[in-house]
């Protein structure tokens, strides 16, 4: 069955732990609702996105809330997506919830859609995907 | 399909969404964590706190470096705690620099405090002592026209008789 989205992240969390990662503040990026980002962003730990960004996101797991968008490609080892994304995705991982809207190809492993979601583009399947290689 | 206890559990997602068509402050704190680096610009209404590196403009309500944080590049905002590094300009009304930051760039301010064993290198202005210089030029900008149009009666006058 699907996946229940609400457990998503502690799955996440319990990933991270298992793989000797502490999912502490230290790994634990927001994006407030108030923020704009210009630019790319890259981390090895989780970005929680409410807010915009116009750029690359390249990060671990990222997390786009209802009011999150990103204008620009988003590139990550698992993704949840709530917001908008106008770009293209590159993720093992990709959960598009009820109020996702993505506009853009969508390269992944696993892809869960709920009902609701919008998608528009191309989803192509990879074997595997590294964040880290640019081999779309 | 999806559990019902799923749907309760994004609640709160939903609540957030709501502060965005409400003025654009929901109060909450933006972070970049330590292992997060930005190329690019940061514009925000509220607070954000950086950890990790900034490479770009930051503009915002507060800012906070953290230890350990990098920024290169020119910070506007209300009010900037420095516990980190910095290479650019800082413009705020209320900055704080700590002992472990590290400053090369001008600080521009109302309110300085400066903790023993902080490293500065650039210089710190009163934004209020900005302002006579502002008036002093604005002054000598309103001469120049008066100066020039003074000697057109004069140049009628002359063409007249």
């Amino acid at each position: 069955m699907f996946l229940n989205l609400g457990t998503v992240r502690d799955i996440g969390a319990r990933r991270t732990a298992a793989a000797g990662l502490p999912y502490s503040s230290e790994v634990y990026t927001v994006i407030g609702g108030d923020l704009t980002v210009i630019g790319d962003l890259t981390s090895d730990g989780h970005v929680e996105i409410k807010g915009t960004v116009k750029g690359t996101v390249n990060s671990r797991s990222v997390e786009i809330l209802e009011s999150g968008v990103i204008e620009g490609a988003l590139i990550a080892e698992s993704v949840i997506i709530r917001g908008s994304v106008l770009g293209p995705v590159r993720a093992n991982t990709v959960t598009a919830a009820t109020t996702a809207r993505i506009i853009g190809s969508v390269f992944h492993n696993v892809l869960t859609v709920e009902p609701g979601a919008t998608l528009e583009g191309r989803r192509p399947w990879r074997p595997h995907i590294d964040r880290n290689l640019d081999d779309a | 399909m999806f559990s019902s206890s799923g749907k309760g559990s994004e609640a709160p997602t939903q609540a957030i969404g709501e502060t965005r068509s409400a003025p654009r402050n929901s109060g909450e704190t933006s972070v970049i964590s330590a292992d997060l680096k930005i190329i690019g610009d940061l514009v925000c209404g509220g607070d954000v706190q950086i950890k990790g590196v900034v490479e770009g403009d930051v503009k915002s309500r507060t800012v906070t470096i953290s230890e350990g944080a990098r920024v290169s590049g020119a910070i506007t905002a209300d009010s900037v705690h420095i516990a980190g590094a910095i290479k650019g300009q800082v413009e705020a009304p209320t900055v704080t620099v700590a002992k472990t930051a590290k400053v090369d760039g001008d600080i521009t301010h109302q309110t300085l405090s400066i903790e023993a064993g902080a490293q500065m290198e650039g210089n710190c202005r009163r934004l209020g002592a900005k302002k006579p210089a502002e008036s002093a030029a604005a002054s000598i900008a309103s001469l120049k026209p008066a100066v020039s149009a003074s000697p057109e009666p004069g140049k009628k006058a002359a063409g007249g008789s």
